[in-house]
């Protein structure tokens, strides 16, 4: 089948899926009731919408990411969360609640802004910690994130502790991740630097494709790789830290949605990128959904449902 | 066309090469030989910036490789070594080695892909286009290599043992077809070798690397047993090929 074919049935599965997203609310039966205009329309447009639209957007941007990384480390199990940035983000919102604590909107943005900050700085220790005789070093970098997970693991675990429990159940919540944003606020700021990120990454497309193969072919092809790994790994970096700062940490989609779109679309970052991008935003809103029913009339946070989705999903892939 | 002058490089402060000059000339197939450990690999590599110098001057066309942009480089001087397996098709691999002519937003050319399906045809690599760079024999692996380098139209290709690991047929069969690219297109030829026989049958000059210095470099010709013998410290046997009357070493 002809890539561009493939990309119109992965196009149209997005179109289907982001549709029942909408339509379906937490019990099955409401998917009917959208249609007979029995729910208001603020509903809709004032919680579905937005939620569905951030599904996309932080699924695209994870699983984006997610390519992005395997090629950047030669490791399909790169992700964007291997360096820290989950941990980074959650020490950052962690910190914030317990010693400030605002309610309302304006602790709401200030909680985005911890985790956004607390995101960059993970992935700055990273970079620095490992940058030694070589500029760009992947394997130590891989180390040091998986060292920076822990560590900020440990400090999280350490202020819970000490902090009241009310604060330690809304710390705990954030780290599981979720969709529920409000308003539209927010869903504009996530598309401004979803389609800022992906034409910049996208420009590098065939860099991509040379760093996945190697250093030494890369070289010699002409990839300026010091200057193409530091943009990719700081652009990359960005856009997760922006879109974690809203949903949180929702893990496994940065690998699993690159590995399912590199199994029908190839390798070749050119159709890779944009394919890994509504794989990802497939597989979020599908989970969202699931998250939302499946324990009906309670719904969990959709960081549970892909984690364990994608770690079975995971093990498949390994053992074959 | 190639000019290396008091060229020095440290690896993890250690001296590997220890200021070297020599001259590479256009059309030329120069081999690389020497102990294991001697900076062969290393001299080459730093020809084309993937291990940079720690001093010296290197010059390619009379312009230090430090002045070139690193795609302006890959228009000029390409690398080959063991190409390990990856998941692209051959085909795209190939595709691949236009990316110094790439422009930011521009899709692939028709031009790049003519290029492409003729650097195919001269390696014999057309047939398993749309197969997998990891589905291929080593050998298979080393003539989509080739291709890629064709394809990349520099003047000048680094080969870093390229035959290393294949058997004798598949040995032979890259050797005569990198010697043909180099006659035929008239493309200069820098090639890392282990193998005495095929650096002295296809070479014009030899340069022998011991501890990071030219031992010697001279024309093929001229090249006898006892240089090998000093060079590796073993004792060779001369004998003549009674095809091209070329001297052939055997150790026994």
């Amino acid at each position: 089948m002809p890539k561009r074919k493939k990309i119109f049935i992965l196009l149209f599965l997005l179109f289907v899926s982001f549709v029942l997203n909408i339509a379906i609310g937490s019990d099955l039966s409401s998917f009917f009731r959208v249609f007979s205009s029995d729910i208001s329309n603020e509903i809709i447009f004032k919680i579905r919408l937005p939620r569905a639209l951030m599904a996309v957007l932080a699924g695209g941007t994870f699983a984006l990411c997610g390519a992005v990384f395997q090629s950047l480390f030669r490791n399909p199990i790169a992700s964007p969360f291997t360096l820290g940035t989950a941990s980074g983000a959650s020490f950052g919102v962690t910190l914030f609640i317990s010693f400030f604590s605002f309610g309302g909107l304006m602790g709401m943005s200030l909680t985005s802004l911890s985790a956004f900050l607390g995101a960059i700085l993970s992935v700055s220790i990273v970079y620095f910690a490992s940058a030694g005789r070589k500029k760009f070093n992947p394997n130590s970098m891989i180390l040091t994130g998986v060292v920076i997970n822990f560590f900020f693991s440990g400090l999280i675990l350490f202020i819970q502790y000490l902090t009241d429990q009310a604060n330690a159940v809304r710390i705990t919540r954030w780290t599981m991740g979720g969709l529920d944003v409000v308003g539209m606020n927010s869903v504009y700021f996530a598309a401004f630097v979803f389609t800022a990120g992906f034409f910049i990454i996208y420009n590098f497309r065939d860099d991509l494709n040379l760093l996945f193969i190697g250093e030494e072919i890369s070289v010699s092809r002409g990839v300026n790789i010091d200057r193409s790994r530091k943009y990719l790994f700081i652009f990359s970096s960005l856009m997760i830290s922006s879109i974690v700062s809203f949903t949180g940490p929702i893990g496994f989609i940065g690998i699993i949605a690159p590995h399912i779109a590199s199994k029908y679309f190839g390798r070749n970052y050119r159709t890779l990128l944009p394919a890994s991008l509504i794989t990802g935003a497939i597989i979020l809103l599908v989970c969202d959904m699931i998250s939302r029913t499946i324990l009906w009339p309670a719904e969990i946070p959709v960081g549970i449902i892909t984690a364990l989705i994608g770690a079975l999903f995971f093990i498949r892939i390994i053992s074959k | 066309m190639i000019k290396a002058d008091n060229l020095t490089i440290l690896l993890d402060d250690q001296t590997i090469i220890d200021s070297v000059s020599f001259n590479v000339f256009r059309g030329e197939y120069l081999s690389i030989i020497g102990p294991n450990g001697a900076g062969k690999s290393t001299v080459l590599r730093s020809l084309c910036r993937i291990i940079n110098k720690s001093s010296g001057e290197i010059k390619i066309f009379d312009k230090s490789i430090s002045d070139y942009s690193q795609k302006e480089l890959a228009r000029k001087i390409t690398y080959i070594g063991q190409l390990q397996p990856n998941d692209f098709t051959a085909e795209e691999f190939i595709l691949f080695s236009r990316y110094p002519y790439f422009s930011a937003f521009a899709g692939i050319s028709k031009l790049d892909r003519d290029i492409t399906r003729e650097s195919m045809k001269i390696t014999f690599t057309s047939e398993f286009a749309k197969r997998k760079i990891s589905d291929l024999s080593s050998g298979e692996r080393q003539r989509v290599a080739i291709a890629s380098a064709l394809a990349q139209g520099t003047d000048i290709i680094l080969f870093d043992e390229p035959v290393t690991h294949l058997d004798p047929y598949f040995d032979h069969q890259i050797s005569e077809l990198i010697f043909d690219i180099h006659k035929k297109r008239n493309i200069t030829v820098i090639n890392v070798t282990h193998n005495l026989n095929d650096a002295l049958k296809y070479s014009d000059r030899i340069m022998a690397l011991k501890k990071g210095r030219i031992v010697f470099l001279k024309d093929s010709a001229v090249v006898n047993s006892n240089d090998m013998n000093e060079l590796f410290g073993i004792d060779f046997i001369a004998m003549e090929n009674p095809k091209d009357k070329k001297m052939v070493l055997v150790r026994v």
